[in-house]
């Protein structure tokens, strides 16, 4: 509050805005002190342990920039997991991003039973990742799965090996997650519903079809809400563990193919005790997250459009 | 507005819950205390140390992880096990807690953070293959002298699996209990269908794949039965197929010294990669990766001619598929090598730091011991093996002339080797095989590659 009163140059805090200040700190200390012993902490030893040589078990011991060297020159699995994630960062963000804005066009049509639709739609989000993993393995078996047998049945081809296949195991896991966009496209609704009518009834009067209104009216305005949700499932896609992990029972197998970078950090974190690697790990990750974050604000202004200012 | 709660008030009641909570977050002094000091008593009194001093109704406590679900039979016979324990030691208070390993490993994150923190419990149920990279990390107990003042010695077991709870510095840093052993079975109408007698299996690696051959099926372009895929099942383990070439990884003498990448181990890694080429490897793959419940796996329904696996299949036949004729022999072998097996099965530790030593190793003495609610108690009920020879008399395991094939296996059998970097090793050779037989890399490169990473890998233990 006391931030928009602004004008008034560095006036020395009354009596009672001190003691308001110092009540404020006060009751939100639970929060501050938690952050910094639970999150801020944690956050800065990892950059410390990120130079060490660290087991968990036994002392660290300080090795420069070994870790990061060793990521780079010498690690192939951390290359190739590196590779898997981007790989799937950069066909499923773009794919989800456009699937859920069609799928939430679709359910904003005034037709019975909208409501029944967007449950449906919105249901496999509330699949846990588990059990959505160990569903479409069985789905996505080349030998007994469904999509095969129907692609069998139909089209009287071999489907493809999907998971058991390496060139095919991406492309399935985008498809299965592209399965869970129903959050997006809940707030793509929400959004929909702020397009103002009367841009529509304009673009009607001036003779503009379907596409017309989707291209310059729908989509610039909704396009705050395509910025918030290109970042966070950019992240998140980066940050790809769980399906992975349980389709590839943990290993990254065929052919590291599904070793995505979460799972190789984690390995190293867990399985092999290198958990100052581990953390040299996250932080590259961290920067290159940054760096697209960083990316994409900077581009917003030239795309992205605030109705409010 | 009603002066029911002022702000006065409020802070002084939230201040005195505050206060509430510190105190009941504090660490409460008496733990240690009704002992007399906790570690202050030393594991010198050997086993059974109740005598030793406690006052009056203070119990020496023991804390226990395990890994069996409780609802699983494991944990079942366990628990029993375990009451029989606090039934036959009333001067102890010993108490169990379930905590799971992860999926896809062999560890607990709890186990590993409770050491870190210093604060482990007093025994735990360990996977005994990675009992080298724990002890080589400071994590594990050292139970020499112990074992010594309570006459556990090497001879009592069998050498396998002394060897990989000793193989860190020749000390003793667990307890070997069960354990298990690898086999080629058979289904017997599949082998007959394509022209061969059952009863007449190869004995060499050349007849197998001969045989393999004509035992391959296709339909409508799928895959309908595989004659042989060697890493299916626990064919996929490491190390097997290297031994039956007549590989050696490690030896005892020269520990640091371990070779993955020699002739024989690209020959062998060649050799699957035959496989991978000549048979369709994503049919193969589905086969492998075909992820379900046990009864649906294609051995229970004549889809697979051979394949390796544990004596527990066994069980598994009886309850899946009592109908299927089944046979077992063991590994084939190439001209030079030898049949061999990889022994598995788990340990009990006393983690470091534990509180009580002597109560731990009270305690994992006798749950591993020879006694009647000890090892082969838990063996019998759950149709594991034991690693104690006496036990291994017992005519129970061999009853059955298929499981006999196991139990004579017992004295060959190798392990994991016993290297610190064994977690490093077994992942990276998998995932060797697993880029090989994809082509993503060739034998010798995938194995110079994994040679040269353990090299990396084994330094910080040096």
């Amino acid at each position: 509050m006391a931030v928009s009163v602004a004008p008034q140059k560095r006036r020395r805090m009354s009596k009672l805005e001190r003691s308001d200040f110092t009540w404020g700190v006060i009751f939100a200390s639970p929060w501050i002190i938690g952050f910094l012993a639970l999150t801020g902490w944690p956050i800065l030893s990892s950059i410390y342990y990120s130079f060490t040589q660290y087991s968990v078990l036994s002392a660290s011991r300080w090795v420069g920039f070994s870790n990061y060297r060793e990521l780079f020159m010498v690690d192939d699995v951390f290359r190739r997991s590196l590779g898997n994630s981007a790989y799937f960062a950069v066909f499923f963000v773009p794919l989800a991003i456009a699937c859920a804005i069609t799928i939430a066009i679709l359910l904003n049509q005034k037709i019975h039973g909208q409501t029944v639709y967007r449950t449906i739609y919105f249901l496999p989000v509330l699949v846990p990742d588990v059990a959505l993993s160990i569903l479409w393995l069985w789905m996505l078996n080349p030998q007994v799965g469904l999509v095969n047998t129907i692609i069998w049945k139909f089209f009287h081809v071999q489907g493809p090996g999907w998971v058991a296949d390496p060139k095919w195991s991406k492309p399935a896991v985008i498809l299965m997650s592209l399965w869970t966009i129903g959050r997006s496209v809940v707030i793509y609704l929400a959004a929909l519903q702020d397009v103002p009518q009367d841009l529509y009834d304009a673009g009607a009067v001036d003779g503009t079809n379907w596409w017309q209104r989707i291209r310059h009216v729908t989509l610039p305005m909704i396009s705050s809400v395509i910025f918030f949700t290109l970042i966070t499932s950019m992240i998140g896609a980066l940050q790809m563990f769980t399906v992975p992990y349980i389709m590839s029972q943990g290993d990254g197998r065929p052919a590291q193919s599904l070793m995505f970078y979460a799972m190789a950090l984690y390995r190293n974190a867990f399985v092999y005790f290198k958990m100052g690697y581990a953390c040299a790990m996250a932080w590259v990750l961290f920067i290159i997250v940054m760096f697209f974050t960083l990316l994409t604000f900077r581009s917003s202004g030239r795309w992205v459009y605030y109705a409010g200012g | 507005m009603s002066e029911l709660l002022t702000r006065r008030n409020f802070l002084k009641y939230s201040a005195l819950a505050a206060g509430a909570v510190l105190a009941a977050c504090t660490p409460s002094a008496p733990t240690g205390g009704t002992e007399g000091g906790g570690e202050a008593t030393a594991p010198t009194a050997a086993s059974g140390g109740g005598a030793s001093a406690p006052a009056a109704g203070a119990k020496e406590k023991i804390l226990y992880w395990d890994n069996s679900s409780p609802e699983g039979l494991d944990g079942q016979v366990k628990e029993a096990m375990i009451q029989n324990y606090r039934d036959n030691n009333p001067d102890k208070e010993l108490e169990s807690v379930y905590k799971p390993t992860t999926a896809g490993t062999q560890m607990s994150e709890a186990l590993l953070t409770s050491i870190a923190a210093g604060n482990p419990p007093d025994a735990a149920y360990f996977d005994r293959f990675i009992v080298a990279a724990w002890a080589a990390e400071g994590s594990l107990t050292d139970l020499t002298d112990l074992c010594a003042s309570n006459g556990i010695t090497s001879d009592q077991y069998f050498p396998f699996a002394w060897t990989e709870v000793t193989g860190w510095q020749d000390k003793v840093w667990a307890l070997p209990f069960d354990t298990d052993t690898r086999a080629v079975y058979f289904d017997k109408a599949v082998i007959s269908e394509g022209g061969f007698d059952p009863e007449n299996m190869p004995t060499t690696l050349e007849e197998l794949d001969a045989m393999a051959e004509k035992l391959f099926k296709t339909e409508d372009g799928r895959m309908t039965r595989a004659g042989f895929i060697p890493w299916y099942g626990q064919g996929g383990c490491p190390y097997l197929w290297e031994w039956t070439w007549g590989h050696k990884f490690w030896d005892k003498s020269d520990p640091s010294n371990i070779v993955v990448n020699s002739d024989i181990c690209v020959a062998s890694m060649e050799w699957r990669r035959q496989y991978a080429e000549k048979y369709d490897i994503q049919a193969y793959e589905s086969f492998s990766s075909a992820f379900g419940t046990e009864a649906l796996s294609p051995f229970y329904v004549g889809q697979l001619g051979m394949w390796v696996d544990g004596d527990w299949r066994i069980a598994g036949f009886k309850k899946y598929a009592p109908d299927v004729d089944y046979g077992i022999i063991t590994t084939p072998f190439p001209a030079g090598g030898r049949t061999a097996t990889m022994a598995g099965g788990w340990s009990v530790v006393v983690p470091a730091g534990a509180k009580n030593v002597a109560g731990g190793f009270d305690f994992i003495s006798t749950f591993g011991g020879p006694g009647e609610f000890g090892m082969n108690y838990y063996c019998r009920e759950t149709a594991h093996i034991p690693t104690l020879k006496t036990l291994a008399e017992d005519p129970v395991y061999t009853e059955d002339p298929k499981h006999k094939v196991f139990m004579d296996l017992l004295p060959i059998a190798d392990t994991r080797p016993p290297v610190p970097i064994g977690q490093f090793l077994w992942t990276a050779l998998g995932e060797a095989r697993d880029l090989v037989i994809h082509g993503t890399k060739t034998a010798k490169e995938a194995l110079d590659d994994v040679q040269a990473n353990a090299a990396k890998e084994m330094e910080r233990f040096m």
